[in-house]
């Protein structure tokens, strides 16, 4: 269960990372 | 006169000079209020974590950590951390691009609504008002235990320095009094840790002595101490994830975060200070998780574990870490209590009084006289800094987070929907945390304020949206917001830019493999 907390808080970051560069991206490449 | 006395004399000095100094250049109601829109990075870096980080990092969440909520409160800290990463994408940079001098003056801006603003304005004070309050305690306890002065003349020591630097010199003197303190705390806590769990025969010696602690049962597992908070760990898990929420829509719109993305000198200091703050800001959790944790193996059963990182100042540590480490906090208190002040004082003048003339000078007015009620109420009321500084934390998350985002990403959104959201936010949220209080009862965590504040927010938002028609003021400002200014066009900028947004994936795989390395190996061991 510690194992599986801790890669999920990795990938809720990761998640912040990705949705912000598609974002930054479509507005950036208009 | 003791060492600790001293050593909180001469920091208390060293920040009046610098608020001389700095006040001495503020020549405008930009620099006042915006810093000139010049600051650089590492001031925009080290203001945000000074002002998130208050007394109440080091003893409210110290105690949590020492009391066994380590994995709820890392599932909190880290959750959180994301919302400086959607702040500054979704709605900082947006915030600059508005040229306002106050959040509620954006809102106003952006929906052709003088109630819009005013209610904004009203919601932005309360929140400062309450947080100005648990900071000032937090400050008068702090302060108290370690020198033993009295409370009272404490917070009104600490007051005199805090209120000075903000009257005189602004936004611009508490950008860099900020970053100066957060040298301060970030260096004492990193030495502080490591020569705490040092001492204490190494973290994995921590981790097996805590873990056969009878007292406090499951402090290192998944779901925490279950003798503590809730019974269950899934309870305590879920505590974490709503807490999570709630101060990530901190990191995310709080005032006081947020107003920091106005004095960035571009768009793209906002985007790229957001990653060093996440890591920041978890950094800053991780280390007073540990330190609070190892504190065990000095002693389980502390009176007082909101005071358990100051007994760990004049007990454990060397006397000169000691020192810097509470000066250090202290700083942490008095760079938060800047801030509030400031924004306090921006929005009496620009939001309130609204006049062209002399705002400067109804600024620093109205921030004496809201610093003296504040007082007051800290000198009258017992100390309750984590409630306070978690009620407020509530309001923001309840009442501003969906709004700061429907305003950037939704066309339906109206001014009647916008209102009607904040308002009933606002109201549910106070309703849910003061009924229940008062009827003596407690509710279940997933009927926690948050959650109600923010789903009423939501459905009145939708509600007075769907009822009213988005008017053509409305659509062109916001299709203003949308355009990317010249000046942010510079392909080399960009490119950096983004690279830096691309890096947040490499903090989620830094964020694991510590998480790994720190807490999962050396419980399974």
């Amino acid at each position: 269960m510690e194992l599986i907390i801790s890669i999920s808080l990795g990938l809720w970051v990761a998640l912040a990372g990705i949705l912000g560069y598609l974002h930054l991206r479509k507005e950036y490449d208009k | 006169m003791n060492i600790y006395l001293i050593g909180i004399f001469i920091s208390f000095i060293i920040y009046l000079i610098v608020g001389v100094v700095i006040g001495r250049k503020v020549k405008t109601a930009n620099d006042f209020y915006v810093a000139g829109r010049r600051a650089p990075m590492l001031l925009i870096v080290g203001s945000m974590i000074a002002s998130y980080v208050s007394t109440g990092l080091f003893l409210g969440d110290a105690a949590e950590f020492y009391n066994g909520l380590f994995s709820p409160m890392m599932i909190l800290s880290i959750m959180q951390v994301v919302g400086y990463i959607y702040g500054a994408i979704f709605f900082g940079r947006y915030l600059r691009r508005s040229e306002v001098y106050t959040i509620p003056e954006f809102f106003g801006k952006r929906f052709h609504s003088e109630a819009v603003r005013k209610l904004a304005t009203i919601t932005s004070i309360i929140m400062m008002i309450v947080y100005l309050l648990s900071v000032m305690q937090g400050i008068g306890t702090l302060m108290s235990v370690i020198t033993g002065i009295d409370y009272k003349l404490c917070i009104l020591l600490s007051l005199i320095v805090f209120v000075f630097i903000t009257m005189f010199s602004g936004a611009k003197g508490v950008l860099i009094t900020d970053t100066i303190m957060f040298s301060l705390f970030t260096g004492a806590l990193v030495i502080a840790s490591f020569l705490i769990i040092k001492n204490a025969g190494g973290w994995n010696h921590v981790v097996e002595t805590v873990t056969q602690l009878a007292d406090k049962p499951g402090i290192l597992d998944w779901g925490g101490n279950t003798e503590y908070l809730y019974p269950s760990k899934v309870m305590n898990v879920f505590w974490g994830l709503i807490y999570g929420v709630v101060w990530m829509s901190v990191c995310m719109a709080g005032p006081w975060q947020s107003s920091r993305y106005m004095m960035a000198k571009n768009e793209h200091t906002i985007i790229r200070s957001s990653l060093y703050i996440a890591f920041g800001v978890f950094l800053l959790e991780l280390l007073t998780g540990v330190a609070s944790v190892s504190m065990n193996v000095y002693t389980s059963t502390y009176a007082e574990p909101s005071k358990i990182l100051i007994y760990a100042s004049m007990e454990v540590l060397p006397t000169i870490v000691g020192v810097i480490l509470l000066t250090g906090v202290l700083a942490a208190g008095i760079s938060s209590a800047t801030t509030f002040l400031s924004l306090i004082g921006s929005s009496c003048a620009n939001d309130i009084y609204k006049g062209k003339r002399n705002t400067i000078t109804i600024s620093r007015i109205s921030m004496f006289f809201v610093s003296i009620i504040v007082m007051i109420l800290a000198m009258t009321n017992p100390p309750q800094i984590r409630v306070i500084l978690y009620f407020g934390g509530t309001i923001v998350a309840a009442s501003w987070m969906p709004a700061c985002f429907a305003s950037i990403l939704s066309k339906r959104v109206t001014k009647t929907g916008i209102f009607c959201g904040m308002l009933a936010g606002f109201i549910g949220c106070f309703i849910m945390k003061l009924v229940p209080d008062a009827l003596g009862i407690s509710l279940p965590v997933y009927l926690d304020p948050t959650v109600v504040g923010i789903a009423l927010n939501l459905i009145a938002m939708f509600i007075g949206s769907a009822l009213t028609k988005v008017t053509p003021e409305e659509v062109e400002a916001r299709q203003k917001l949308l355009v990317v200014p010249e000046s942010e066009k510079n392909p080399h900028d960009i490119k950096i830019t983004k690279r830096y947004v691309r890096c947040t994936v490499l903090l989620g795989l830094i964020i694991t493999l510590t998480m790994i390395f720190v807490w999962v190996i050396p419980i399974w061991r």
